[in-house]
């Protein structure tokens, strides 16, 4: 699970058809301090997130296949929550 | 997902026999400056496809174990196209923080 804000969204005709109908959004990784850190991620959004939110993206495969109801699904990242504002900073 | 661009074709003469009319592309993924900046890729990946990418494109490459979930048979990839990207929007900050 990684903090990240919502930067974006990508729009896709041609895809695993698992994604149908599913809002695909931009997450970007962050530190403690709101850095950059790691690459951006195509996430599925279950919540209705809205655009630069600070979210928890989690990496379950096992859960996005669950939450696209297709066993099938290539799908690993997904918003699990989004964060309190002022929380998720902490000093290393 | 993370997104990519097709930077070209792989083929192969030899394969895994579970690898039977496979399409082998070769992407860059993009990394956090990638989205501002239109460089700094991260290294280069080969990705499986099935959905007919071309060179130059934009793709979602699933990664991990998660790429082998589409398959019927054990399949033995960690990078699977999922998506061909139409269209990106972006926005590197918030317009309305302080």
């Amino acid at each position: 699970m990684r903090l990240a804000y919502i930067r974006g969204y990508v729009t896709s005709t041609v895809k695993h058809k698992s994604f149908a109908g599913q809002r695909l959004l931009i997450a970007q990784p962050v530190d403690n301090k709101d850095n950059l850190d790691g690459p951006p991620q195509v996430v599925i959004d279950p919540l209705g997130t809205a655009l630069h939110e600070k979210v928890i993206i989690c990496s379950d495969g096992s859960w996005a296949r669950n939450i696209l109801n297709d066993p099938k699904s290539p799908c690993r990242w997904w918003i699990m929550g989004s964060v309190d504002e002022g929380s998720g900073r902490g000093e290393a | 997902m993370r997104l990519a661009t097709v930077i070209g074709r792989v083929t192969l003469s030899k394969r895994h026999e579970s690898l039977v009319g496979e399409r082998l592309l070769l992407a860059l993924p993009w990394s956090s400056k990638t989205l501002q900046t239109g460089k700094d890729h991260d290294y280069s990946i080969v990705v499986y496809d099935q959905l007919g990418a071309n060179v130059g494109s934009t793709i979602g490459v699933c990664e991990s174990t998660e790429a082998t979930r589409p398959f019927t048979k054990p399949t033995p990839i960690d990078a699977y196209c999922a998506s061909l990207i139409d269209e990106i929007f972006f926005q590197p900050k918030d317009p309305r923080a302080v």
